[in-house]
């Protein structure tokens, strides 16, 4: 029974014009500032083609940021799946206290950043900080998480896999739980015994295609990060926490340089879109593999 | 390889009682089925037996040895599982050679590596290979060996698991309802396959499985399952000709078997009006059944348990007809079924019938339905019977 | 084997709990202290030692500056408001499109799914500058409608719900159809209630994503009586000015809080919504 095209229409208009005023349209347009010398407010725009690219090329600052968010990406995605995983294993592997464990360790991803980030700028405040307290009390030297220009970019990746670990865990344990209980029998029997052994030969084979799929999960929402930054260092101390986000934001509406913060932009999506594209063939692996 | 002592086993789950104080000896080299629908624990039987699971009491010997601190690993079993449980990621020659790697070399000798940097792993992979192969071109599959699961069909997967069994050359095999997920042809096939395998290895199989057919075509003995106990433990003979309860009865034989109420009244046992022998004295007042099997045809002459009824029901099956009648003399509507050849004429529905069923011939299990000793009235005892 | 199985299954259990547990008082260690440092009077919180507990309790006093120095309560309620608007005209959105996808036939039908395809892959943070601007121009600019609006159209949401849709049999379709129904009441009578298990994950997701927040209030947004929660907490610690950490620590307490309990709460449930994060990206 074919639908008359115009209940069609009303039913998919809404959707479609707020689909290309807020989504696609906006990023047409960035992609087109991006080739300009537009700033906010100017009445007037010149077009500079790949000038604001060039400029991207050479600046320090954006490679800086470049460079601060690659490293914290990598140390994120790896701190988190590692605890991630680590932890899944650990809670699967027996049923006491499940429910508590999975729940104090996906506390941090359900919390408000912003507000959890204040109360980690005094954790890691350098006099009367939890943090430091707890290294005094085993013998070791306190520091200055956030204003230590060689310390602070690692402080806050340390918060970053706080705050995600627990994601990482959530999607593991989904991935453990797919294992058929009946290879696991089936290896028992064939005596492998040891923990090790088992991880080995069967969980971390057959945990293949979830791992990728934790991995670019977490690797896009960390090359997000923007909160941390911007509550507990602005991108300092000497731009050693300047990230990608925190450059467009200061660009675009700091100095309102809308046209070099567009350029910008277009690296940041091209950056998720690349990542996306990664966890689409990992999710088809996933459904191709029984 | 001795017996197997299994001796009060239970095991509850939350609070599901699914074996209660279970006792069951497994004789050397013979091919044993737990039979049962599903609920009555065969398949949790047997997971203890493998050692996948813990029982809450009992004890488990093979011969004088205590099973139950070993790990399945240690337990010298093998099992074949309904869903194969074939390790996806493995080659089917990786699948197979796995428990003989397990087996051959130990921890370190298994590390990543290992394999390139001594010749002594080296031959030990090698020798797994070889015995790996020569198992899997005894079950045919050695084409097969470089493929992954996901490209073999039902049947091949399961004598890939099969296979991956047989390796081992273990003390005992267990089956978990191996043929559920094949199709009616292939798994009359591999119910012969599996039959031949096991008179040619000598070695005892322990089976599960829910079907009759298959139990009864398969099996040295059979122990019938109901709710975490065993009703019966006997040859497939024994179990149909001489049921031990009402619900082994009910369970094997196809078409089911038929029942009809019957009172006690005294000594005499009473159904459908009429007193058909004697039974143990201490039953009086009970309400029990009598049962007989739709094969026994429609006898003729007035001797035995006569029945009087209409035609419901005749289904053609090119063998043979099963005729349901409806019975007259019944205060419920009971019906019997007939299984009769399919020559014999003047049977349509609606049709009156009158049937004698030799007493000889008839089951009788009491209230509680174990069997009942019975012994048919002599005056209606046919002479040849 | 050297020891008998229980003996084995007692170590491995005991270490597996000292291994968890030390794991979850360093990640739980933050909200311990935030909830034990709103407790603690001025002179308490900055100590040479550690000091676990409070010796005097200033629950009162601290919860009091929190709620009197910046209008938190007020931070709470934008939040609700905002996040249900958002979540509300989303589904209004969302499900006739997510209807018509699923079960629908219409010529550019591939070409409108690729769309959403696309529009699924970019992250909210691109599309940050034009709808600034074109806000601006529109003098919407800090108001709640400005960020509640550019948020009612949900890819993911489409997405999502037209997968769940597909597997609604297309005979309850017709059925209703041969009932009279129109294709609008059918979407809200018919293909709504089969799809509320669905909706409670993305509604979870929605919220919990839009409570949280930052970027975009902290773009469109300069007074702080329309501050959400995020926004909120940067303008009490600027109040603040990070002397005495007590109040503000019970500032972050009350925003932690309704999240926090939504999570105790529902935990099945706000895991399944939050998850859904990590298919969208």
């Amino acid at each position: 029974m074919r639908v008359h095209p115009l209940n069609t229409l009303l039913l998919l208009s809404p959707a479609t014009v707020l689909l290309l005023v807020f989504l696609l349209g906006p990023v047409a347009v960035v992609a087109v500032l991006s080739l300009t010398d537009w700033q906010f407010g100017a009445a007037t725009l010149n077009w500079v083609g790949l000038a604001n690219y060039a400029e991207l090329w050479s600046d320090p600052v954006f490679r800086q940021s470049l460079a601060n968010t690659l490293l914290y990406l990598v140390l994120v995605t790896a701190g988190a799946v590692a605890i991630g995983l680590g932890t899944a294993l650990l809670i699967e592997s027996d049923t006491q206290l499940r429910g508590f464990y999975r729940t104090a360790f996906f506390m941090p991803v359900a919390s408000t950043l912003i507000a959890m980030a204040v109360v980690w700028q005094f954790l890691l405040h350098p006099s009367a900080g939890l943090v430091n307290h707890m290294l005094q009390w085993v013998g070791l030297q306190p520091q200055d998480w956030l204003n230590n220009r060689r310390l602070a970019l690692y402080s806050l990746a340390a918060i970053g896999v706080w705050q995600m670990a627990g994601l990482a865990m959530v999607l593991f344990l989904a991935g453990l739980k797919s294992i058929p209980q009946d290879v696991r029998d089936a290896a028992a029997l064939d005596g492998v015994t040891h923990p090790w052994e088992r991880f080995r030969r069967i969980t971390w084979p057959l945990l293949g295609p979830t791992t990728l799929f934790v991995v670019t999960v977490c690797a896009i929402r960390a090359l997000q990060v923007f909160d941390t930054v911007h509550v507990l260092t602005r991108g300092g101390p000497n731009k050693s926490t300047e990230v990608l986000l925190h450059t467009i934001y200061a660009e675009g509406f700091g100095f309102f340089r809308m046209g070099y913060a567009s350029a910008m932009t277009v690296v940041f999506i091209a950056g998720i879109f690349f990542l996306t594209q990664v966890q689409h063939s990992a999710m088809e692996r996933k459904t191709h593999y029984a | 390889m001795p017996d197997i002592h299994i001796h009060g086993l239970s095991k509850q789950f939350g609070a599901t009682h699914v074996l209660k104080g279970l006792d069951l000896t497994v004789r050397d080299g013979e091919f044993l089925t737990l039979l049962g629908s599903s609920g009555c624990g065969k398949s949790t039987l047997l997971r203890l037996i493998a050692g996948l699971d813990q029982p809450d009491a009992g004890t488990l010997h093979l011969g004088e040895r205590d099973l139950l601190p070993l790990s399945p690993g240690e337990r010298d079993c093998a099992m074949v599982f309904q869903s194969y449980a074939l390790y996806p990621h493995m080659t089917v020659g990786e699948n197979i050679c796995t428990p003989l790697l397990m087996r051959g070399l130990n921890f370190w000798q298994r590390l990543p590596g290992m394999r390139w940097l001594l010749p002594a792993v080296r031959r030990q992979h090698a020798a797994a290979e070889a015995s790996a192969r020569k198992v899997a071109h005894s079950l045919g599959i050695d084409a097969l060996w470089g493929r992954k699961p996901a490209q073999l069909s039902g049947g091949q997967r399961q004598r890939v698991a099969l296979a991956r069994a047989m390796v081992r050359h273990p003390a005992v095999f267990l089956f978990d309802e191996p043929l559920s997920n094949l199709d009616a042809n292939l798994r009359q096939a591999l119910r012969a396959e599996i039959r031949q395998l096991h008179d040619q290895l000598g070695v005892t199989f322990i089976y599960v499985t829910h079907d009759q057919h298959e139990a009864m075509s398969m099996s040295d003995r059979v122990a019938v399952m109901r709710e975490g106990r065993v009703l019966q433990l006997g040859t497939p003979d024994e179990i149909y000709r001489q049921p031990a309860h009402v619900e082994v009865a009910r369970f094997v034989g196809a078409p089911r078997i038929n029942l009809l109420p019957a009172e006690i009244r005294g000594a005499g046992i009473w159904v459908q009006g009429q007193q058909i022998g004697h039974v143990p004295p201490g039953q009086e007042g009970a309400a029990c059944q009598v049962g007989f099997r739709p094969q026994l045809g429609l006898q003729d002459g007035d001797k035995g348990l006569a029945l009087q009824g209409r035609i419901s029901g005749v289904e053609y099956t090119g063998a043979e007809l099963i005729v349901t009648v409806q019975l007259a003399h019944t205060q419920a509507q009971e019906q019997v079924v007939f299984c009769l050849p399919a020559q014999q004429a003047g049977l349509r529905v609606g049709e009156p019938l009158q049937a004698w069923v030799p007493l000889a011939q008839l089951h009788v299990f009491g209230a509680d339905g174990q069997r009942l000793a019975f012994e048919p009235l002599s005056t209606q005892l046919d002479a040849a019977a | 084997m050297m020891l008998t199985f229980s003996a084995r299954t007692f170590l491995f259990r005991a270490l597996r709990h000292l291994l968890l547990m030390a794991g979850a008082l360093v990640f739980l260690a933050p909200f311990i202290w935030m909830v034990l440092t709103s407790l603690k009077p001025v002179d308490e919180v900055f100590t040479r030692e550690l000091t676990l507990l409070p010796t005097r309790l200033a629950l009162v006093e601290n919860y009091t500056e929190a709620l009197t120095r910046v209008p938190l309560l007020r931070y709470l309620w934008n939040g609700l408001l905002v996040c249900t608007a958002i979540l509300v005209l989303q589904i209004v959105v969302l499900l006739p499109a997510a209807y018509a996808f699923a079960k629908l036939q219409f010529r550019g039908k591939t070409w409108a799914w690729r769309l959403v395809l696309l529009a699924l892959m970019i992250p909210h943070q691109a599309t940050a500058i034009p709808t600034y601007v074109m806000l601006h121009h529109l003098g919407m600019l800090n108001t709640l409608s400005a960020l509640i609006v550019p948020f009612s159209i949900s890819a993911f949401g489409i997405f999502l719900m037209r997968q769940f849709f597909r597997t609604v049999p297309d005979d309850l379709v017709h059925a209703a159809r041969l009932d009279g129904m129109s294709e609008f009441e059918l979407v809200w009578r018919v293909m709504l209630p089969t799809a509320v298990p669905a909706l409670f994950a993305f509604a979870i997701f929605s919220v919990v994503w839009h409570w949280n927040d930052y970027f975009w209030p902290l773009l469109v947004i300069s007074s702080p009586e329309l501050a959400t929660p995020p926004l909120g907490t940067m303008f009490f610690r600027n109040e603040e000015a990070g002397i005495n950490y007590g109040p503000l620590m019970a500032g972050t307490v009350l925003i932690t809080a309704p999240l926090l309990l939504l999570f105790i709460a529902a935990q099945k449930r706000f895991i399944e919504g939050v998850t859904l994060t990590g298919v969208k990206g």
